[in-house]
This record gives C-alpha cells, sequence and structure tokens, in this order.
C-alpha cells in the first residue's frame, strides 16, 4: 500500500524545488551518492585526499582546505561543480543543475552546519 | 594528467554480475551452470568453460589457456585484464578528455570438495592518494602516500554449500546480493543507484534455493569492515526469479539498508524475454526506493530504470540498446538523469573480447554527458 504514495509522488512531480538546503540533506542526498563512492572520495580511496563519507569530516575538510568559504558564491566547490574555468566534478558526469544551485543556496547561506 | 587518472578510476569495471543474453543464447540458463558461484561472477566452471569456446565465442578453447595446462575438477582458475581507451564530453572548458589506461587485472581462484567450494577474486583498484588537492586553497594536509596494498582488493571472497543435486546453497564471504538485471556494467543507473556500484559489495549470509523454473535468494549483510564497501550500512536484500518457458524470465526484488544518516528501502521488478528465432533479448527493470534521512528532512522518493534489446547477429557478436532513467526526487522535475546507451561486443576467440560502447546523458533540462568508450578485454 506505501508503494502506492510513489504513484502519486510521479504524478505531483514539480518544478519547484523545495529540497532542504542543509548540509545534513546535501551529504546524504547529493554528496555521498555522486561524489563519496567506492573508487572516488570515500575513506579508502581519497582521491586528491579529499574524504566525503562522512558528513562531520567531510564538513570540517571543505571548510578547513576551503573548497567552502561561507557566503562566497564562487567558492572552488561550486568552480569545480559547474566547471566553470576548470575541470568538471563529478568528472564522468555533471550533477543536474538543481543539485549545484542547492549547494550553492547552503554556502551563499552561510554553510551551517 | 589529474583528471585524466580520476576518469580511469571512475570507470574502472566491476564483473561480479553476469550477462543475461548469455543466459538465453547459451545452454546455460542459470549463472551457476557457467561459474562456482551460484549467482554469477568469479571463475568459471568447466562447463562454463566449454560454452564459451563453443556457443559464446566465433571458436576458439575455452579452457585454462587456451586448454595448454589441464586444471583438476576440483580447482578453478580465471582472470581478466582489461584495457580501455574513453572520451568524455561532460561540458568542461578544456573540451573533450581523451584518455587510453588498463581498467581491469583480476585474478579468480575456486576450490570445490563435494558440496562445498571457495572462491576469492582479487585484483587491483585504482586508488589515488598523492593526487594534487583539487582547491587552489587547500594545505594539502591530508593528502597521504600510497603503499601496494592500498591498490589491491578482493571484491568477492566466499565460502558456499550448494546442494550435489541442485536446489538449494548457503554462503558467506563478500559478494553482491543478488538483484534485479544483475548487469555486469557497474555505471548503469540500476546499479549505481541502487547499492551496486564498483567495490561495493558487501559481507553477508545468504542462501536460497535454485531451481529449473524458480530461483530465490535471500541475503543480510553489512558494511566491509576490512576492505571500504560503499555505505556503512547494515540490512538485506532478496529476490525471485521466475522462468516459465526458456524465453521469459521476471523477477521481484528488494532492498534495505540503514546507515547513521538514512533508511534506504527499493523494490522493483524486472523482465528478460528472448526471441530464439532473431536471437533477440528484450529486458527490464523498474525500482522504487524511499529513501528516509534522519533528522533533516527532505524525505524523497526515488525511481530507477534500465530497458533495452540486445540482439546477437551471428555467433559471437552481440549488440544493445539501453534506455536508463534516475530520478533522484521524484517531487523535484529537474533532476531527473536520463542516459541512452548503445554497445557492441565481439569474441573473435574464445577468451578474446573488444567491446565498443557509448552512453549519452542528459542530467536535469540542462547538462549533458557524452561517453565513448573502447575495450580490449583478456580473459584467462
Amino acid at each position: 500500500m506505501k508503494w502506492t504514495w510513489l504513484l502519486f509522488a510521479l504524478a505531483a512531480c514539480t518544478d519547484v524545488d523545495e529540497r532542504p538546503a542543509n548540509w545534513g540533506y546535501l551529504h546524504a542526498a547529493v554528496i555521498v551518492p555522486s561524489c563519496a563512492t567506492a573508487s572516488c572520495h570515500s575513506d579508502e580511496a581519497a582521491v586528491a585526499g579529499v574524504k566525503l563519507d562522512d558528513a562531520d569530516t567531510a564538513y570540517e575538510l571543505l571548510l578547513s582546505d576551503r573548497y567552502v568559504i561561507a557566503g562566497d558564491a564562487a567558492s572552488p566547490l561550486l568552480q569545480l561543480l559547474r566547471a566553470n574555468e576548470r575541470d568538471r566534478m563529478p568528472p564522468d558526469a555533471p550533477l543536474p543543475l538543481a543539485d549545484i544551485e542547492l549547494v550553492e543556496a547552503w554556502i551563499t547561506g552561510g554553510a551551517p552546519r | 594528467m589529474k583528471w585524466l587518472v580520476v576518469l580511469v578510476i571512475a570507470w574502472l569495471a566491476g564483473t561480479a554480475h553476469a550477462y543475461p543474453h548469455y543466459q538465453f543464447s547459451s545452454d546455460s540458463n542459470r549463472c551457476g551452470m557457467c561459474h562456482v558461484a551460484p549467482t554469477g561472477g568469479g571463475p568459471l566452471t568447466q562447463w562454463g568453460r566449454e560454452e564459451f569456446g563453443e556457443t559464446l565465442a566465433r571458436g576458439g578453447n575455452g579452457n585454462f589457456l587456451h586448454g595448454a595446462i589441464e586444471l583438476p575438477d576440483w580447482f578453478a582458475v580465471g582472470g581478466d585484464l582489461r584495457f580501455a581507451a574513453l572520451a568524455n564530453d561532460t561540458g568542461s572548458p578544456e573540451g573533450t578528455e581523451l584518455a587510453a589506461f588498463p581498467m581491469q587485472a583480476e585474478l579468480s581462484l575456486g576450490v570445490a570438495s563435494g558440496a562445498w567450494s571457495t572462491s576469492v577474486t582479487v585484483g587491483l583498484r585504482g586508488r589515488i592518494r598523492s593526487g594534487a588537492p583539487t582547491s587552489p586553497m587547500s594545505t594539502a594536509s591530508s593528502v597521504e602516500s600510497a603503499t601496494l596494498t592500498d591498490y589491491v582488493i578482493s571484491r568477492e571472497h566466499t565460502i558456499q554449500w550448494k546442494s550435489e543435486e541442485g536446489g538449494a546453497y548457503v554462503r558467506a564471504g563478500r559478494f553482491a546480493a543478488p538483484h534485479g538485471l544483475r548487469l555486469a556494467d557497474h555505471s548503469t543507473y540500476v546499479r549505481r543507484y541502487l547499492g551496486y556500484n564498483l567495490f561495493e559489495e558487501t559481507y553477508g549470509i545468504g542462501g536460497g534455493w535454485i531451481g529449473d523454473s524458480l530461483e530465490v535468494h535471500a541475503t543480510a549483510f553489512v558494511a566491509d569492515p576490512l576492505q571500504y564497501a560503499g555505505r556503512e550500512e547494515v540490512g538485506g536484500a532478496a529476490m525471485v526469479e521466475w522462468m516459465p518457458t526458456d524465453t521469459i524470465a521476471v523477477g521481484a526484488s528488494t532492498r534495505g539498508g540503514v546507515t547513521s544518516e538514512d533508511v534506504r528501502v527499493s523494490a522493483g521488478a524486472h523482465g528478460k524475454l528472448w526471441f530464439a528465432p532473431g536471437k533477440l533479448l528484450l529486458q527490464a527493470q523498474v525500482d522504487g526506493v524511499r529513501q528516509e534521512l534522519r533528522d533533516v528532512g527532505g524525505d524523497r522518493w526515488q525511481l530507477v530504470g534500465y530497458a533495452g534489446p540486445v540482439w546477437i547477429p551471428m555467433r559471437g557478436v552481440y549488440t544493445g540498446l539501453a534506455y536508463q532513467i534516475f530520478d533522484e526526487d521524484v517531487a523535484v522535475r529537474a533532476v531527473t538523469r536520463q542516459a541512452a546507451d548503445a554497445w557492441i561486443s565481439v569474441l573473435p576467440r574464445a577468451h578474446v573480447e573488444l567491446v565498443l560502447s557509448g552512453r549519452a546523458q542528459r542530467l536535469g533540462p540542462h547538462e549533458r554527458a557524452y561517453n565513448t568508450m573502447l575495450q580490449v578485454h583478456y580473459n584467462l
């Protein structure tokens, strides 16, 4: 019965993005499936020294290594996601623009924990 | 150069799963006929090796080292070497990236005694700890040096009991819980976004029953405590597949997992329809996912789908098309990902495979990505 709600959800598909721009959501819903894969930015693979699979560790790293500069829409993380004057992340396929804009909303909102 | 290496990592192959078109085009309707493992992957059985040369490839001897050495019945050894060339266009300012690289190097061993067997697959993984940081302001303090062991991973290692009369089996170890179509390509959406991406095999205990027309599998798993397994997840999976005739298979799968951040449950169905006269396979899988995020809001439904034909125009030549969809949040239209795949695989002789594949992706309404890959694959 619960799965019938999926059909209703499909029917309710909308252009309005009401997803929360908080780190907890972004990490679980965007960063983990797209960036913290086993062969990329997992704790073990740690490509370029970047480990993103743990929410706390990832948050500290992104700010301490200044991939994210709170309030700054020119943060390197956004440049990577948008491929602005540098190569794209993720390298195999870009994130949907709506996901990038959600990351931007979090950063420009002060990148709260 | 850094980016090329990253691409290599992103495209590393996984062979833990099987090829549904082999299931119908050979005389083997069950994975466990050709593989030591009851659900496919890993070393081949003697039956599988003979099918390789006599049915699947255009010719040759499918036995170990082309039959130069005869192995005892209780011992199976195999392996995969794969090289690839890739053209990747994601809209980066530097344009289409080109790369050629070793893609897979794995060795598989199997030992059997009566109903008991064990199998191990060990290979190299593309791990980079010494790459330059991607932030110009990074201190790079977290970049560590790598050792040889950092590049070695055992994707699968199991011990199993399989009834010698067929039917029941039980196994324990590191393996991918059976689910859906079990496609070989880990980058297909139904693998990548359902917990079956590269190196995401889990530790578990599984069992099931494999009959002539019905197979049932159930697995309980935990995250890999020794090697990274994708998600720090505890859960279970189950799958059933029914073959009412030799040309039709329908199935259902479910998988659930709990992490410190979320609870995720998926359920779906798959089907395979084989037109023997035209050597055409139609296959499809669709799964719905419910992800509940702890304390942060944004619980969501997801939809993942795969559908497409595989045609075998002549012995040893396989070609296919596929449409894929991944709706990462069905309530938000702008995050739907779609892909169109085309590929051709040629086995000119047993042990040798050439694959040319292409994928065009539409990621939301604005983003695009185009990938073309040529693979040269040698199976030991």
